[in-house]
């Protein structure tokens, strides 16, 4: 089990493998994203307190979320890094940090937009809104972290633990809603009852995660593609795969 | 017809405004992603025929 993982995880076999996977999540990408928005647009009923506002919903739930799970992955990652010092996981945070900065730049930009004409306001300092803030300075300060720490011994690791360090703003994110009394809204649908929504509203929702998902993989495997051509420019196998170009 | 879901009851800037920059930054890190990949792609293939020489 863990030799065969290794070997998928190797830059030459995993740049091998990926690319099929990357097509096809492109095509449900774009099958999702088409099917999502339409439905979410179009086919799904006003909200009867919030009418057709709440149509911001299919762009901000999904970025949020995205916000959250990229950032676990990447947490994960560090996590191999530091018990297995997994070469491939730094490669992963790499590509994914600035993925996980869009989902959160996003769902702050859409929260915002979609907070004027519910709240009255652009933005407040309340718990959710804040600890997605501080997760926004999380993946700049690793990004930033990476550049600066560029071609310097043992620099994943530090990357690594500034990533574990930074998890401690997941739950808050999360849970930020049931522990403060805070303006934004307490959660509809991650939650362990039944969700609170519409089937009507719920179900173009889940089309979007799904294509929210989708293209996270998708550029996710692009990314990673690229600094594994970057990494491994000196091996052999690397002038195959030019010559296939 | 097409002014109702433009405007969206009132709410249709915010609505169209949110799915724009939704769309916007997505189609920014495939645009920067690319960008990046050719990058690479140019010094690697000029990596690889310096050590041939």
């Amino acid at each position: 089990m863990w030799a065969l993982l290794y070997k998928l995880a190797s830059p030459k076999t995993f740049y091998q493998w990926s690319r099929p996977l990357m097509y096809g999540f492109a095509l449900l990408t774009i099958v999702f994203l088409t099917i999502g928005i339409f439905s979410g647009l179009f086919l799904a009923p006003a909200d009867y307190q919030q009418g057709d506002a709440f149509r911001i919903i299919y762009i901000h739930v999904p970025s949020a979320f995205m916000s959250l799970f990229v950032y676990a992955i990447m947490s994960f990652c560090a996590l191999l890094i530091v018990v297995w010092k997994f070469k491939m996981a730094d490669v992963v945070i790499k590509a994914a940090a600035p993925l996980g900065a869009s989902f959160t730049l996003l769902a702050l930009v859409t929260g915002s937009i979609w907070g004027k004409p519910m709240w009255g306001t652009w933005w407040i300092w309340d718990a959710r809104l804040t600890s997605e803030l501080i997760l926004l300075f999380l993946y700049v300060g690793v990004m930033a972290l990476q550049t600066s720490l560029k071609n310097k011994p043992r620099s994943e690791v530090i990357v690594a633990i500034m990533v574990l360090i930074g998890f401690v703003d997941i739950p808050i994110v999360h849970y930020s809603v049931s522990w403060w009394n805070t303006l934004h809204q307490g959660a509809t649908i991650l939650k362990f009852a039944k969700p609170s929504i519409s089937s009507n509203m719920l179900y173009p929702l889940l089309i979007m995660l799904m294509a929210f998902i989708s293209y996270f993989v998708t550029m996710m495997l692009y990314r990673t593609r690229t600094e594994i051509l970057w990494r491994e420019r000196k091996s052999t196998w690397i002038k195959n795969v030019l010559g296939d170009l | 017809m097409l002014a109702e879901v433009f405007s969206m009851n009132g709410y249709g800037v915010y609505v169209w405004a949110s799915y724009g920059i939704a769309f916007a930054i997505l189609g920014l890190n495939v645009f920067l992603a690319r960008g990046y990949r050719k990058k690479v792609l140019s010094k690697v293939i000029l990596n690889s025929t310096n050590t041939q020489d």
